[in-house]
């Protein structure tokens, strides 16, 4: 439980680095992931993990109002549910990897709703700030942005461990479906390696 | 515009703050409120008179959004336009101020996101990468691939926010001069093709020499050249989830 906890508040540490503070890469699944793996200790997973999202999402970036899936959450799920699994049912890394991907990109995706709602409950705050200023109070923009780092901190934290507990419901036949199924799980993982590579090059190329 | 020693210190305030430029993004203002928490040491210094200060507050309350390492440029312009603005200095006003941030947000958020995000963000990504599959067999020596990422990420990073408020307050809008010079483009363009050279290599090395399968050989390639065809048409999620049963499949009867 220690474990969890402690993984959480690394998590909400490394995820407010995304966008509300300082965006310093402290935030990159290639950073996220071995990290929550050594907290799980496993940090080979955490790295093969961290670099598959990180490349996966390359190509998706932050402009103007997007917001791309959040990947530092798609790592730290990943790797700490693929940790979970290799350590209880025994599995392969290969199946633990390609498993626990499979199921924290949707967690990603739910995250990135998160972050959407949050920037609509921002808007609000606009309004607020103004009247705050006009009213002569002029310190609220710091109050405002300080509760912020705090909220973004206390919404991965809670994130995390909703969405590690969620991992840990997987059935043990999910995590050997590679097995059950007679299918090489290296080499499955090799196909989802080459889309990473084909994604950076395409990254590369894109912007000319 | 020389920076004297007390406006040395609120720069460098402003360069501290900068970094929680998004911290309340909205839809509404988008970086409106970062902007106002990074640029408020320089308003409070310059504008000791409440009403004063609120309009100044105010001003900086429009919409505004660009790319937030690339702002510092900005904020080093605003500062110098508002400390020429308090001082009463001929052509300064309120408006000045605020067409500028307006007029110059869309081209540096141009710049910021094709070079910072599509050149900078991939190369710290590729080198990363590169050096995690060069040490795979030694799980110490691997903490080395994040490690040197983010200090090449945090070297271009850092030194665009500090250099953009520097630059930006003692230079006006020439300091844009050296943002989007052929020197820094050349730079970018030869991290572009370095990235696309550590790609081939960690392709060559990775895929080819691993495999005496004959299909594999012929199969990875393709894989390749079919996911640069299809991330055209399909999303990344989707496509992760085809390169899954694509690789299964192929897992199941070529081992």
């Amino acid at each position: 439980m220690t474990q969890i906890f402690l993984a959480a508040a690394l998590v909400g540490v490394l995820s407010s680095d995304t966008i509300t503070i300082g965006q310093f890469m402290f935030s990159r699944p290639v950073v996220v992931g071995p990290l929550v793996g050594l907290v799980f200790g496993n940090p080979y997973i955490g790295f093969i993990v961290g670099v598959c999202v990180e490349l996966i999402w390359i190509r998706v970036i932050p402009v103007g109002v997007s917001v791309p899936p959040d990947s530092a959450i798609t790592a730290a799920v990943s790797a700490a549910a693929g940790s979970y699994a290799m350590g209880k049912f025994g599995v392969d890394v290969y199946s633990a990897i390609i498993v626990s991907l499979s199921f924290a990109i949707p967690c990603g995706i739910l995250f990135k709703m998160a972050e959407i709602k949050i920037r609509h409950r921002n808007s609000l705050l606009v309004d607020k700030i103004k009247a705050s200023v006009a009213a002569g109070r002029f310190d609220r923009t710091d109050f405002y942005t300080a509760v912020a780092v705090v909220r973004i901190f206390a919404v991965s934290f809670v994130f995390f461990i909703a969405a590690f507990f969620a991992a840990t419901q997987i059935p043990s036949c999910c995590w050997h479906i590679f097995e059950i199924l007679g299918i090489s799980s290296k080499i499955a993982m090799r196909f989802v390696y080459i889309l990473c590579f084909a994604q950076l090059f395409e990254s590369f190329i894109k912007w000319k | 515009m020389e920076i004297n020693g007390n406006f040395r210190k609120i720069l460098k305030k402003v360069f501290a703050r900068s970094f929680l430029l998004q911290a309340l993004w909205s839809y509404k203002g988008m970086q409106n409120i970062g902007f106002l928490y990074a640029i408020k040491p320089v308003l409070d210094f310059l504008w000791r008179d409440e009403e004063k200060r609120k309009e100044a507050y105010l001003r900086h309350l429009d919409f505004f959004n660009t790319h937030p390492y690339c702002a510092s440029y900005i904020l080093g312009i605003t500062a110098r336009y508002e400390r020429e603005f308090a001082e009463g200095i001929k052509g300064a006003s309120a408006e000045k101020i605020v067409n500028t941030k307006k007029i110059l947000g869309g081209p540096i958020a141009a710049f910021g996101d094709s070079m910072i995000w599509g050149v900078i963000r991939p190369f710290a990504a590729a080198v990363a990468v590169v050096v995690i599959f060069i040490f795979s067999r030694d799980i110490n020596l691997m903490w080395l691939g994040p490690s040197v990422a983010f200090v090449v990420f945090n070297f271009v990073h850092i030194r665009m926010r500090y250099r953009g408020i520097i630059s930006g307050y003692t230079k006006g809008e020439a300091a844009f001069g050296e943002v989007f010079s052929g020197r820094s483009q050349r730079f970018f363009n030869f991290l572009r093709t370095l990235g696309i050279v550590i790609i081939w290599f960690l392709l060559v090395k990775g895929f080819m020499r691993v495999s005496t399968n004959v299909s594999a050989k012929i199969a990875y390639p393709a894989f390749f050249l079919i996911m640069v065809f299809l991330m055209r048409k399909f999303s990344a999620v989707f496509l992760f989830y085809f390169a899954v049963v694509i690789g299964g499949i192929f897992g199941r009867f070529y081992h």
